[in-house]
């Protein structure tokens, strides 16, 4: 039920008593018969339509067996037959009549709907097919017309998701009728999407796009997936069919690409590319879609559809001229003898590749600025999901797998092999010669990364020429040839690879060529005579941030088996670094560059580390703090900084913290290997950050948003795992500490006000168990009782945060019980009216019955239940007042 | 010499034979710069999507710090085009600019140096002390907050590092901090 009543419009679960009336076939019709004459009226029809949804979801009760629902259905469907068939659904009836649809499917799913009378089912069917298709094209022409209210398009994707409960569940349907209007559906989805002659859409304007507008990917991902799940119910219409349509564009594209090429035309040809690249760019979107699914976190497998379609076309299938297809992506399909007995699948990908070919040899003619990036991203994104599916499948997943797929894609295959390589060969060349794409580089990187993500494929990679080409590119691209994105993500994807092999030597001869160029350049660098004179240099520094640039990807590239490896190989770079902070220390890009990496190192690696590593990387990171403390205490400078990127220096310093105490949760180091368990420990790094911190941050600072809530994070952080070191904290320090507390508790919205509440429970409850009423930390944190009080009752306290007040002001009163007792006592002296100040003083006896002021959690949860009927019961009253 | 160092930079001539190893690079550029005043070049340019915020470049021929980087493109299948928001070095006055992201923009050669506060002349010049020993006074108190602390600072005993900054053939006092020598 819950999940239901999230809804805007809860079902309708009438009791028992109504069963008579709602099984009355009148009843229905009379809503029905009310819509008919209403619906002209927005606002009655509106109310109207409301009912008629309401009546879709009837459950609970009244239908009290099959035989009853199935009756009530009939009825109900009866009526919106007839609505249907009278009229022609306008725009602002789109959205309701959908939500009926979807309540339908979702109340009365497949497994009820069989037991309709077979015409009735045919008809439901084909209303909600029709509904969709007209639905689509409204929400095209929406999209089209850039309305700011897409009724179509929520209303279509409402159908969808009702499709969705009907498609999950196909067997229990007519499945050759099913199949059809999926089929359909996909169909008018296609054309609305694809330039005429073939489909609808108009023209791509050239308007100014910023780059915080959603990608389609991900704005229409929803309707995405549903698109796919349609074409997957007949896979020998759409396959084929994608496949073709991108083929006839690919072919047009090489066309105007040489066009423009060989009669040396401008740019002013683009309009017509344009549009082809759209078209290309929602084939790549929906066939994306139809061959693979969304894995979120789970193994990406081949969808079952598509591995029975591989095997049903088995039979006709000549495997020669499929592989042969593959391979030759610079040829046409029509070169290649008997390509059209390829397996149909195997064809789709030869023709993606066919596209990287086709880019990759205009980026060759100098034709780059042609090429569409947001194209070339949806390749990359297609041939990510391609490969965590297809590319070296696990075969123990399938029961049967196709001699087509197998060959093309499968274990110790030579297609394999090839795919990988040429992969990696479009990674390289996109990763060298587009690299001021930021969106491109992004989705280059992820396919690396997804690559090499995994054991079978990184154990080919390692064997590829294309992986030479990899690190060649890596460690020629010095003086900003890539883009720090790029040089990052490179990197990372390479250091990845080193997961893979399980043998040591083999590892260690990976490590010999992709991590010893770059530390020992950057040794090299650091250790030269001409580096100490002309640090200052422009060019020494791009030399610096290309190398700290690779090794932040490296440190990015780090997973559990190579971590303490890795570490061994960049230990001496984090030492050099801080050197770096010192001489570079009056220039920002530097100094957020060091900063960057040891919090990579302190995010990616630290967990993986044995002891005696991590007390390395604490060391050096209280010589970073410490450096950082050399140039900037005292500091006053008149740069701008209002800006929060300013700050960026502090912020990383504090996540640098942050990231170091996370060790004391999550340790996955390999353990007990003698080592003495030393404890120069993450706290005292942090608590000596926290005294360099302290004193640069000012209220002025608490005001930029990032930086504040980096702040609070940080000091509940240190509160929760080391409270004993900050209760001993220098006077000064705790000072300000708490000032900065009182702050939170209301200056900056819920999140700040939840951790200082937090850091007040945390703090307290400590003393309360380990320190004596004489120290200092003890006073400090008493005023808070009263303010904590005072904001409770004054009401300045937001709803969200009342559960993390009430836990505060708990540990408070368990802290400082005399203190209590006298402020309510002031407090019931102060009120005049004898009434409210018997109330009052109900309400706090009330508040703390039942609970013992020790402290603890079990204790803290019943206060909470108390304070919740205090907070009622006072407010009501002290409002009044 | 600087047109061949210039060139190595530039984007546009990708056919530049490039070494595999970086110090070997390093040396060659090193080389150029031995003997020769380095410091000639105000400014080099740098492919526009190279730029880092919080780094420099130059719009309407002021030195400026990025504070905001930010890309957009024409129409669906266009290129990326950078936007930049830079405050002047020297004024804090702010300017933009938009550059299609592989062309070169021109960035500052900037440095910052710290020198020891030595003296304060009345006619709000600065006597200061290089890292080498060497003494400057060229360079005037700056205006503004920054400027009467330094001056109160100074009148009141304290021992101050001034970090100057140096672009585009301007010179200014950016910040202070104690000598912790």
């Amino acid at each position: 039920m819950s999940v239901f009543e999230q809804d805007q419009n809860p079902s309708l679960r009438p009791g028992q008593q109504w069963r008579e009336t709602f099984l009355d076939p009148t009843i229905v019709q009379l809503f029905f018969k009310l819509y008919w004459r209403v619906r002209g009226d927005w606002e009655l029809g509106h109310h109207a339509l409301n009912c008629l949804v309401q009546l879709a979801s009837l459950n609970g009760a009244v239908l009290i067996n099959r035989q009853v629902r199935i009756k009530y259905l009939s009825q109900y469907l009866e009526c919106l037959f007839s609505l249907l068939s009278s009229t022609e659904i306008t725009e602002a009836e789109a959205l309701g009549i959908s939500n009926i649809f979807r309540k339908l499917l979702l109340f009365f799913p497949p497994s009820v709907l069989v037991a309709l009378p077979e015409e009735m089912l045919r008809q439901l069917v084909d209303n909600l097919t029709a509904l969709t298709c007209k639905f689509a094209q409204g929400a095209a022409q929406e999209e089209m017309l850039d309305h700011e209210d897409q009724l179509y398009m929520e209303a279509f994707e409402q159908m969808l998701q009702s499709w969705a409960c009907i498609l999950q569940e196909s067997s229990s349907c007519n499945s050759a009728q099913v199949k059809q209007s999926a089929t359909l559906i996909f169909d008018t989805y296609l054309k609305c999407h694809l330039a005429p002659p073939e489909g609808s859409r108009v023209p791509v304007d050239g308007d100014e796009i910023s780059e915080t507008v959603q990608s389609d990917r991900v704005a229409f991902k929803d309707q995405l997936v549903l698109i796919g799940l349609c074409g997957r119910q007949a896979p020998e219409h759409s396959v084929p069919l994608l496949t073709q349509l991108l083929e006839a564009r690919i072919s047009r594209m090489r066309v105007q690409l040489t066009h423009i090429h060989t009669n040396n035309l401008t740019i002013a040809e683009n309009s017509q590319l344009d549009q082809l690249y759209e078209d290309i760019h929602w084939l790549l979107l929906i066939a994306g879609h139809v061959t693979t699914m969304d894995n979120e976190g789970e193994t990406a497998l081949i969808p079952a559809e598509m591995v029975s379609y591989s095997v049903n076309a088995a039979a006709t299938v000549d495997l020669e001229a499929t592989l042969r297809l593959l391979a030759a992506p610079a040829q046409m399909p029509t070169d290649i003898p008997n390509s059209a007995a390829a397996d149909p699948l195997i064809r789709m990908m030869s023709t993606v590749m066919r596209l990287c070919e086709t880019e990759s040899q205009a980026l060759k003619a100098s034709l780059g600025h042609l090429l569409s990036p947001e194209v070339s991203s949806s390749l990359m994104w297609f041939l990510r999901r391609f490969c965590l599916s297809y590319l070296l499948p696990n075969e123990s997943f399938y029961t049967e797998l196709s001699v087509a797929l197998t060959s093309a894609f499968g274990r110790d295959s030579e297609g394999a092999a090839w795919t990988l390589n040429y992969l990696l060969s479009v990674v390289e060349q996109t990763l060298r010669l587009r690299s001021s794409e930021p969106g491109l580089v992004e989705d280059t990187v992820s396919l690396l990364v997804t690559m090499v993500d995994s054991k079978e494929r990184g154990q080919h990679l390692v064997k590829t020429e294309g992986l030479m080409e990899l690190v060649q590119l890596q460690q020629s691209g010095t003086l900003g040839a890539l883009s720090s994105a790029a040089q990052r993500g490179l990197m990372q994807g390479l250091v990845m690879c080193a997961a893979a092999l399980v043998d040591t030597d083999a590892r260690t001869r990976f490590w010999t060529h992709v991590l010893d160029p770059p530390v020992s350049s950057f040794k090299q660098l650091m250790a030269s005579e001409t580096f100490t004179k002309q640090y200052q240099q422009e060019d020494m520094k791009k030399q610096i941030l290309y190398h700290i640039d690779n090794f932040i990807g490296a440190v990015q590239g780090c997973l559990m088996p190579t971590a303490q490896c890795l570490f061994s190989w960049l230990v001496g770079v984090l030492g050099d670094s801080v050197r770096l902070l010192d001489l570079y220390h009056n220039y920002p890009t530097v100094v957020e560059t060091v900063l960057e990496l040891f919090v990579e190192c302190g995010r990616r690696m630290l967990c993986y580390l044995t002891p005696s590593a991590s007390k390395q990387l604490y060391e050096a990171s209280v010589h970073l703090v410490g450096t950082y403390a050399k140039h900037n205490i005292g500091r006053r400078t008149m740069e701008s900084r209002g800006e929060e990127d300013q700050w960026r220096d502090l912020q990383l310093l504090m996540e640098l913290l942050t990231s170091l105490l996370s060790k004391d949760f999550i340790d996955l180091a390999p353990s007990g290997h003698g080592e003495d368990q030393e404890v120069v420990a993450a706290a005292d790094v942090c608590l000596f950050g926290l005294n360099i911190i302290m004193p640069l941050m000012s209220r002025e600072l608490l005001r930029l948003p990032t930086l504040c809530s980096q702040y609070f994070k940080m000091v509940t952080f240190i509160a929760e795992i080391y409270p004993s070191k900050v209760c001993q904290l220098p006077d000064e320090l705790m000072k300000n500490l708490l000032a900065s507390i009182e702050l939170g508790l209301t200056s900056f919205g819920a999140d700040v006000g939840t951790l200082s509440f937090d850091f007040l429970v945390v703090l307290g409850s400590h003393i309360h168990k380990n320190c004596g009423p004489e120290l200092p930390v003890r006073q400090g944190l008493r005023p808070f009782l009263k303010l904590v009080l005072d904001l409770i009752l004054s009401q300045q306290i937001n709803s969200d945060l009342l559960q993390a007040a009430s836990a505060a002001l708990y540990t408070l009163i368990c802290c400082f019980q005399t203190e209590y007792q006298q402020l309510v006592e002031a407090l019931l002296v102060g009120q005049t009216d004898p009434t409210t100040g018997q109330r009052l003083a109900e309400s706090f006896t009330q508040l703390t019955t039942n609970v013992e002021l020790t402290a603890d959690r079990i204790n803290r949860i019943k206060f909470r239940d108390n304070f919740e009927k205090f907070i009622a019961n006072v407010r009501g009253f002290l409002l009044v007042k | 010499m600087c047109v061949k160092w210039k060139a190595l930079f530039t984007p546009t001539s990708p056919s530049i034979p490039i070494k595999t190893h970086t110090h070997i690079m390093s040396e060659e550029l090193q080389a150029e710069f031995e003997g020769g005043d380095a410091g000639a070049s105000k400014v080099y340019p740098a492919q526009c999507s190279s730029l880092r915020k919080n780094g420099h470049v130059v719009i309407k021929n002021r030195a400026c710090k990025i504070v905001e980087m930010s890309t957009s493109k024409t129409g669906k299948h266009g290129h990326a085009k950078v936007h930049l928001v830079g405050i002047d070095l020297f004024t804090g006055k702010k300017y933009e600019d938009i550059c299609p992201s592989t062309h070169n923009m021109d960035v500052p050669v900037v440095k910052r140096a710290d020198y020891q506060l030595i003296d304060i002349a009345d006619d709000g010049f600065l006597s200061l002390m290089m890292e080498s020993g060497e003494l400057r006074d060229d360079i005037k108190l700056p205006d503004g907050d920054i400027g009467s602390e330094i001056k109160s600072k100074f009148e009141g005993g304290e021992d101050l590092l001034l970090t100057v900054l140096a672009a585009m053939g301007q010179e200014m006092v950016v910040a202070t901090k104690p000598n912790m020598k």
